[in-house]
């Protein structure tokens, strides 16, 4: 799973008002694959994104922090650029718990798999 | 995701966690006449999505993504896709093809990057060609997959597991968002926090599986009602979503039609060389907002794959016409034709024909008129 989709990914249990952003737990493993970089896709995925869900996903999974305000001049930055595109689309969560904000719900991943399947009495 | 089999329906058979196991999952994913038929399925979906020209890479949705298979031809067109499906063991297949960008040990791609990108000094940075070279191997060989997918277990009835909109209360991060967007972002526009995040969503084969209820708690009605309220939620205002089905008889075309309008998409069912029983394709072709000349629904293929007989051309015209119907049911205002007239039997085969009926009689100049004598 990557951070992309993690920023995409909410909690729907019965009762959950929110469920974003789901929390992951300490302990999960990464992988890093490299992926082909484009500032484009950045900048257009950027408005997209919740960002500070992104920066406390950054983290809990221990990588080179984001910075909490993105500027303009951050997309001069070249640096900052490949930082974000490591962070969003290289770094795999292998395997690992989401866990739900407010129900404590936890959803596993495993072999790189988010399981979002709920139980019927969650629907 | 579940091609029609010589005999069988799969959907008939099992639910699909259960039918896709891991042989069933390798099975589907190395018969040649799939990966064709998925392949073609995808290239016309993605057609019918009708994404701006010229635009950055897109972030799209594949809903019972499978084996990925269709997701592959997406990343081909340099798209970024978040798929998901019920079967893990399809997933798994999909992940190992390296769909997703992870390699596997046994499956050893070339790395091209620096895998931490980070503090390297590239001169091509910013160089257009990038792109371009991800657009030219379209063909679909697997052994050089973009790596631009991301695959999820999840239900399609029980609602997509993805956030609204931008929902967080604003944080630091959110407050800066707009003053941090580059000045190209707000150009190009049309992106506000009302709608979700995806800029379109494809679905080879799978939304019929919803029509069917696999356990005792499961009711098609519900499970088709969570999946579009939940898909409108996560698209962008104005975004499409085509959805490629095999409805089993006209009446679950129009459960399924009918559920989408309800969840507030515009659009309607695009069929595909109509006169073919065999090349006949269905697209729910729909749009998340309010109907529009822009949101009109594209016309399906017609004229046989392999040159059937032409004699029901006026159908497909027809369908065209009745295409850019409203949401949530959209009725005339004016006062419709007088009941049982000409007008009035054309306006209601009109209405079942985009509710995805087949067996309407076809107009002729007898269509409404009254009988001479009173033989039959």
């Amino acid at each position: 799973m990557k951070l992309l989709t993690h920023n995409m990914l909410a909690s729907t249990v019965r009762g959950v008002s929110q469920g974003y952003p789901l929390g992951i737990a300490p302990g999960a493993v990464t992988e890093v694959h490299a992926c082909d970089f484009s500032k484009e896709f950045l900048v257009h995925v950027f408005p997209k994104l919740e960002w500070s869900a992104f920066v406390s996903a950054c983290a809990s999974l221990s990588l080179p922090t984001m910075p909490a305000e993105v500027t303009p001049a951050s997309w001069e930055d070249e640096s900052f650029l490949r930082q974000m595109h490591h962070n969003l689309l290289e770094v795999h969560v292998q395997e690992g718990t989401l866990i739900c904000p407010e129900s404590g719900r936890q959803f596993p991943v495993s072999k790189g798999i988010p399981n979002m399947l709920l139980n019927e009495d969650e629907i | 995701m579940a091609t029609r089999k010589a005999h069988s329906r799969p959907e008939l058979v099992a639910p699909a966690d259960v039918f896709y196991d891991n042989r069933e999952a390798r099975k589907y994913t190395t018969n040649s006449h799939m990966i064709k038929t998925q392949h073609q399925l995808t290239e016309r979906a993605l057609e019918l999505l009708a994404l701006p020209k010229d635009a950055p890479p897109q972030l799209l949705l594949d809903l019972g993504c499978g084996s990925a298979l269709s997701g592959s031809v997406l990343a081909s067109y340099g798209h970024h896709w978040v798929g998901m499906d019920l079967s893990e063991a399809m997933l798994r297949v999909a992940v190992d093809r390296g769909v997703t960008g992870v390699q596997s040990a046994d499956r050893q791609a070339p790395v091209d990057t620096n895998p931490t990108g980070v503090g390297v000094a590239a001169p091509v940075l910013f160089d257009e060609d990038d792109e371009d070279d991800d657009d030219d191997d379209e063909d679909g060989d697997d052994d050089d997959e973009p790596g631009t997918g991301d695959v999820m277990v999840g239900d399609l009835g029980q609602g997509l597991p993805l956030r609204t909109s931008l929902r967080l209360v604003h944080g630091s991060g959110s407050l800066s968002r707009h003053a941090g967007a580059p000045v190209t972002v707000s150009a190009r526009g049309g992106e506000t926090a009302a709608g979700g995040v995806f800029d379109g969503a494809v679905s080879i084969s799978a939304v019929q599986w919803l029509c069917n209820a696999d356990s005792s708690g499961a009711v098609p009605r519900l499970r088709l009602r969570r999946f579009f309220a939940t898909l409108y939620a996560a698209l962008k205002r104005g975004a499409r979503a085509v959805l490629q089905i095999y409805p089993d008889s006209p009446q679950q075309a129009e459960m399924i039609t009918s559920a989408a309008m309800k969840a507030g998409f515009s659009g309607g069912l695009v069929v595909d060389y109509p006169n073919s029983t065999r090349a006949k394709k269905y697209f729910l072709t729909l749009c998340a907002g309010p109907p529009s000349t822009s949101t009109a629904v594209p016309q399906g293929r017609d004229g046989d794959p392999d040159d059937g007989g032409d004699g029901e051309m006026v159908r497909s015209a027809k369908r065209r016409k009745v295409a850019g119907a409203g949401a949530g049911g959209g009725g005339s205002v004016r006062h419709p034709q007088r009941k049982g007239g000409a007008d009035w039997i054309r306006k209601k085969k009109e209405q079942r024909m985009m509710r995805g009926y087949t067996d309407i009689p076809r107009d002729s100049k007898y269509t409404g008129r009254k009988r001479k004598s009173g033989r039959f």
